[in-house]
């Protein structure tokens, strides 16, 4: 299932600043504004780039704010993962971008609807594939290796 | 762009018809830092990736936009209260409309300890007014 990822259709779990408690990352660099869950094989997040923020430069968003978005995806399902444990919220960051593919500009306003699928995990290293669609079309695909830092207090 | 005022892009020098090296400076007061994180400030690694592609438009006379990254390494962290002073070195291919990109970003000041911080190796395109 999730295939077509109907992200209009779809109810969030967790929206706007009640993120906070799942991320390590606070304004002006938030850049996931929903999250929709998980299956077996995917977690789905969502974001739409509002006017002045970040990222958007001229009434298009970024593909550095793209790619943050992907990242802090990742970080919103290691953070529900390290909450459910009673751990602190981990930093990540990334460590490498492969096989990324920009199809078109994103406009601002417009809402994102995102895939990721695990594709590895070792211990603090989580190697992901992550599908942006805009609209109900890819506005972008490609592989992520995001380092997952525990708080080891 | 709010982004702008994050990084003071120095003379681009070319090395050679197809390379080039600049020198930049970092904000540590952007507001960007406060987030990123709060009490441990690290430049975001996709701010770096948006450094390379401001300096390809530069030495390409023309605004570019990513169309694919092939392969991006961050291979350190860049505290900009340690060093705010980054080298960004380049070269490109233009073909068809497309500026292939093979880029690093080293961090510090030779001697005190130069390291590269990103390995790109990308695709853009003109953007398109």
């Amino acid at each position: 299932m999730c295939q077509h990822m109907p992200g209009t259709e779809r109810k969030a779990l967790i929206w706007g600043t009640d993120l906070y408690g799942y991320i390590p990352q606070r304004p002006p660099i938030v850049m996931v504004d929903s999250y929709y869950g998980k299956d077996d094989v995917s977690s789905f997040t969502g974001y739409t780039p509002v006017p002045g923020s970040l990222f958007c430069d001229r009434g298009f968003f970024l593909e550095a704010g793209i790619i943050e978005h992907m990242a802090q995806s990742v970080a919103v399902s290691a953070g529900i993962e390290y909450k459910s444990r009673g751990e602190a919220v981990p930093l990540g960051f990334i460590g490498a971008v492969s096989k990324l593919n920009l199809h078109f500009q994103v406009p601002v306003g417009k809402k994102l609807f995102t895939a990721i699928t695990e594709a590895g995990k070792f211990e603090g290293v989580s190697l992901v594939t992550a599908r942006v669609m805009c609209e109900d079309r890819l506005a972008a695909e490609g592989e992520l290796k995001v380092f997952i830092l525990g708080d080891s207090k | 762009m709010m982004l702008q005022g994050l990084f003071k892009i120095g003379t681009l020098s070319p090395v050679d018809e197809f390379s080039f090296s600049a020198q930049v400076d970092i904000n540590e007061s952007h507001p960007v830092f406060g987030g990123h994180f709060p009490e441990r400030p690290i430049l975001p690694g996709v701010c770096s990736i948006h450094l390379i592609k401001e300096c390809v438009g530069m030495a390409t006379g023309c605004e570019q936009r990513y169309v694919s990254i092939i392969q991006c390494k961050f291979t350190g962290m860049v505290d900009p209260g340690l060093n705010n002073r980054l080298t960004v070195r380049f070269a490109i291919k233009q073909e068809n409309g497309i500026t292939g990109v093979n880029g690093t970003i080293v961090n510090g000041v030779n001697e005190t300890g130069e390291r590269v911080v990103l390995k790109i190796k990308a695709s853009m395109a003109e953007v398109e007014v």
